[in-house]
């Protein structure tokens, strides 16, 4: 038996009753006659009765049968295809979701990948698409960036077979966040009174967001999906039940700033997504040549292990870091790699606002030594190059070739410094500034300031602390996770920050609602007055401290933590982030460019020697910028400048484009489990562990009979005519 | 004399309310068409003469043979001149059936009192019966002018209203006509054939003509009912609510079944039969009553 797709429609079947009705009131509407030859009309009577009786029967049956398979056709019933498959129709909408997630390439001797049997189903089930019965399909690819093959409703299932035949496995990973709200806009758009949906996935948990209790988009799709009339989801599970896996989860570098030919530490976080422990050695390339395989070591299970690796780099400019391990089922996690930028030096302009002859009396002294310690001494060099410039030559100092300036204890700023600070800043330099007994409270509040606009990250208040220098407030509560202070997050160096104190400090007010605005480290006092803010201003950075740099207001300086900190506050400010260098996949490669490195065209080179030829645009203020978005392919893209004069090119940067490693988690969420999360969610699940050569039929159960009780309506009125013709020529 | 042809129409005899003049109308506008005056032709057959005694009517006198021999005699003239007609007219319910201009029953009479006029006008006596379930009126044959009034008179005073049922009037007035003669049945003859016939052999027993005039009504023959119709039936019948085109077919099938089987009956037993219609001009009928009249003086 079947439902009804119209069930109101039903009510129509009531009209069934008019030509009975008629039949009645025609009886009753009748002329009189008086008549004679009564007796022959009686014997005619008698001897018609039955004929006239079955006649009358089989023409009102046959008006009743017309009105009621009309209504029946406009209900629409669906009914059990293999009872009645001659009679219905099939008019059905086939959502094709096909899960081409790297997870899908989970590779087992001698079996299918997950990948290849979700082709070879729903090749199958392309075979059950009856055109001719009014079915249409849609193509939809499952990923982290869902992609609609075949968004309208389509009759060429040649077309899309040879479009599942070409399919490739990408290296996105998998969201049903993201897929499922498009596979219900297509069911809930379809005309087609059935809709199929079949996914064909490795039911990857960690798509499904079954943990999460709350209202989602996934929810409401599936939802949408099971509430469309006519709808039903199919699962076919493609999973091999299998989780063993290992993933490079985390490539980096422990400092903030490449100096060339000075070590540099990489730590590879390997992650163990199986049961069991497994034993993994890394292999860590530079620019592609291998560099360095790590002793053999083991990862407990559902756990991570960390191996660090410490390279030099011999030449300045980009270059490539891959981590690699040894081949398991699952290979795009296997290999990550890291676009690093190697520093020959870093300059520093130190504008020092108080100089003396007096060693201990310079407010620079101590700053220029904590950014280059082994300068004279044995021939080792700190990668910052610093020079210090007096407040009388600040400001004819041109800055914009420095990675960093550093005002210390300045007592202004002129007006056209300012304006070429700000320029600097934003377009990506580092500012840092100290305060001190010299510095212009107003000056600096009316120029760098400016209500907000400017390069000071808050205003400065008045100076706090106690000038006779008996009491010290301590650096507090340290933002550990910023890039700027994460060194100071060790286990080790956690206590050097506490250790560094002053006595007099500008008391001042962060307004952190401000997005760009962020208070570091605040002072011990009662009212936890900031002791570092940052502020980010255009693609440059600023960060203030509230006291001076020397012995004049702090207690600091005997601290080897001061050391740390101006050295580690110097990396950060100097160092261009490096992180829209590595992306995940699908996300963008933007690059801005500096003046020094426009031309006209740049080539793009993808992991697999593609070339693409990007060209610059404008974006406001910001400058000019490269991007490109189709970063399919996992692996390390060269921006390369080709020169006008010689053909050749000119490397300007890698990027590296990696996957997300959470996709390397094969671990299923169970039936159960969907159930539970997703109340609203009608599915059927089939489990295929990918044994070749099943055969599997979602055809739908339930045929639309519509067509034919409407030619079946048809043949009545037809039969009713030509019967009433039939009987009347008689009368 | 042709105006006169126009009253053989029923439709324009309808507008004249006396029914003798009708009569006389149908008539004279019959015999306008005949080449040869029924009144001399076959009626005035000369058989003998007889000396005149008072009272012949002087009419029949030969004065030929008064001029040549100056004695009177009276013309002597063959049976037919003393054929005695005698006129059943049913005036049963059933005849007042009406679907166009006239009813069976002012068909049949205006039939009737042509007949008699005719019949008295060739010197014929003409006698009438009314009935329906019974004898309601015997008026025996007479051919004396007067005598058609009579006719006349009684057969417009009728109004049909009674079942009939022919078969025992027909022996009643077969018992009740001693001498043989014509007897002419007007009537539409619902009833059994069988008793009809066996009546209508009564009187061929008694060695009578007998001339049938079948009067049906145009409906009846044809049955041109469309829409739901609620047959009264007359003559005490039941209602019959009927879809008509539903029985036309056997309807007429039954109908002709009866006048089959009658004609067939009046035909094996030398009865002359002939069916009207009250659409039908009179000329046809009165036509079939001369034919049968030459008949009956042929077989003499």
């Amino acid at each position: 038996m079947g439902s009804f797709i119209n069930p109101a429609m039903l009510w129509f079947g009531l009209a069934g009753a008019v030509p009975i009705i008629i039949h009645i009131l025609n009886r009753q509407r009748y002329r009189r006659v008086p008549w004679a030859a009564m007796e022959f009309l009686l014997r005619a009577l008698k001897k018609n009765k039955k004929r006239l009786l079955l006649e009358d029967l089989i023409i009102l049956a046959l008006r009743v049968a017309l009105l009621v398979l009309l209504a029946g056709a406009l209900a629409q019933p669906l009914w059990n295809r293999p009872a009645l498959a001659a009679l219905t129709s099939s008019d059905t909408y086939y959502v094709l979701v096909l899960d081409h997630s790297y997870s899908m390439g989970y590779e087992r001797p001698g079996r299918r990948t997950p990948f290849e049997q979700a082709k070879a189903l729903a090749t199958q089930v392309l075979g059950q698409v009856e055109i001719a019965q009014g079915d249409k399909l849609s193509l939809v690819l499952l990923s982290d960036a869902p992609t609609a093959l075949m968004a309208e409703p389509s009759i060429q299932t040649d077309l899309a077979r040879k479009r599942i035949a070409e399919l490739t496995l990408s290296d996105r990973g998998t969201s049903m966040e993201r897929t499922v709200p498009l596979v219900a806009d297509l069911v809930e758009k379809s005309t087609q009174v059935r809709k199929r949906v079949i996914f064909f996935t490795d039911l990857q948990r960690g798509a499904w967001n079954v943990e999460e209790s709350e209202r989602t988009a996934l929810k409401d799709g599936l939802e949408r999906i099971s509430s469309t009339p006519g709808a039903s989801v199919f699962i076919m599970d493609v999973g091999t039940g299998e989780r063993r896996n290992l993933a490079i989860e985390r490539l980096s570098s422990t400092s903030k700033v490449i100096g060339v030919d000075k070590p540099v530490t990489f730590a590879v976080q390997v992650r163990n997504f199986g049961d069991e422990e497994a034993g993994v050695a890394v292999t860590l390339f530079v620019d592609n040549a291998r560099q360095e395989t790590s002793q053999g070591f083991s990862v407990p299970g559902r756990n991570v292990a960390v191996t660090t690796f410490s390279v030099q780099f011999h030449e300045a400019g980009p270059h490539v870091v891959t981590a690699e391990i040894d081949a398991d089922p699952l290979t795009p996690d296997n290999k990550r790699s890291l676009a690093v930028e190697a520093h020959a030096s870093l300059k520093v302009l130190l504008a020092n606002g108080e100089p003396s002859a007096e060693t201990y009396q310079d407010e620079a002294i101590y700053l220029r030594l904590a950014l280059n310690p082994f300068q004279d001494d044995l021939g080792r060099d700190s990668i910052f190059v610093v020079d210090t410039v007096s407040p009388v030559s600040f400001p004819e100092t041109p800055i914009k070739k420095y990675d960093l300036v550093i005002l210390a204890n300045l007592e202004m700023v002129y007006e056209e410094k300012v304006a070429e600070l700000e320029q600097y800043v934003k377009s990506g330099g580092g500012l840092m500034i100290w305060l001190g007994d010299k510095v212009s409270q107003s000056g600096y509040n009316e120029l760098l300031w400016k209500g907000g606009e400017g390069l000071l990250p808050c205003e400065l208040g008045e100076i706090a602390g106690d000038r006779s220098h008996q009491q010290l407030v301590r650096l507090d509560k340290p933002e550990l996770g910023h890039a700027a202070l994460s060194f100071f997050a060790d286990l080790l160096a956690r206590p050097l920050l506490p250790k560094l104190s002053a006595y007099e400090y500008y008391r001042m007010t962060a307004d952190e609602s401000r997005p760009e605005v962020k208070v570091l480290a605040r002072f011990s006092d009662p009212a936890g007055s900031p002791a570092l803010v940052e502020r980010r201003f255009g693609r440059g950075k600023v960060i203030l401290v509230a006291t001076s740099a020397d012995y004049e207001w702090t207690d600091m300086l005997k601290e080897p933590g001061y050391l740390i900190l101006v050295d580690q506050l110097a990396q950060y400010l100097a160092s261009q982030p490096q992180a829209y260098k590595n992306v995940l996949v699908g996300e963008p490669i933007e690059y801005f460019l500096r003046i020094e490195e426009y031309a006209k065209l740049f080539h793009l080179v993808t992991p697999h020697q593609g070339i693409t030829s990007l060209a610059p645009a404008k974006v406001g203020e910001r400058g000019f910028f490269l991007s490109y978005r189709n970063t399919e392919d996992s692996g390390a893209y060269v921006m390369e400048r080709p020169s006008e004069e010689n053909g050749k090119t000119e490397l300007l940067t890698y990027f590296t484009v990696n996957v997300d490693p959470q996709e390397g988690d094969v671990a299923r969420v169970s039936e159960e489990e969907l159930r539970q999360r997703f109340p609203g969610f009608k599915f059927a699940i089939q489990s295929d562990q990918g044994r070749p050569g099943e055969t599997v039929d979602i055809r739908p159960q339930a045929g639309r009979l519509w067509r034919f009780l409407a030619y079946a309506a048809c043949a009545a009125a037809v039969a009713e005519m030509l019967l009433a013709a039939y009987f009347g020529r008689r009368k | 004399m042709e105006s006169y042809q126009r009253y053989l129409d029923p439709r324009v005899l309808n507008k004249i309310s006396r029914l003798e003049i009708k009569a006389r109308m149908i008539v004279e506008g019959f015999v306008s068409g005949l080449h040869k005056s029924p009144y001399h032709g076959y009626s005035v057959e000369f058989a003998e003469h007889r000396e005149y005694v008072p009272g012949d009517d002087l009419r029949h006198l030969d004065w030929r043979v008064l001029g040549r021999s100056d004695r009177l005699y009276i013309k002597e003239y063959e049976q037919e001149t003393n054929l005695r007609s005698c006129i059943l007219l049913d005036t049963s319910e059933s005849m007042s059936y009406q679907s166009g201009e006239l009813s069976k029953y002012e068909f049949a009479s205006y039939l009737a009192a042509s007949l008699a006029y005719l019949v008295i006008h060739q010197q014929d006596a003409a006698g009438l019966v009314l009935f329906d379930r019974e004898v309601s009126r015997f008026i025996p044959p007479s051919s004396s002018t007067g005598h058609l009034r009579n006719l006349v008179t009684e057969i417009a005073a009728v109004e049909p209203k009674k079942k009939g049922a022919m078969s025992a009037v027909l022996h009643d007035v077969a018992e009740r006509l001693k001498k043989k003669g014509l007897v002419i049945l007007i009537s539409d003859l619902f009833d059994d054939p069988k008793e009809i016939l066996s009546g209508l052999r009564h009187f061929r027993h008694d060695k009578h003509d007998v001339i049938v005039f079948h009067v049906m009504d145009e409906y009846e023959t044809t049955f041109p009912f469309q829409r739901m119709t609620l047959f009264e039936g007359l003559e005490e019948y039941p209602e019959l609510l009927a879809d008509p085109r539903a029985l036309r077919e056997q309807y007429l099938a039954e109908i002709k079944e009866f006048t089959v089987t009658l004609q067939r009956g009046c035909m094996e037993n030398r009865i002359d039969y002939c069916q009207v219609t009250t659409d039908m001009n009179l000329d046809v009928a009165l036509s079939a009553y001369l034919a049968t009249r030459l008949g009956t003086r042929a077989r003499k």
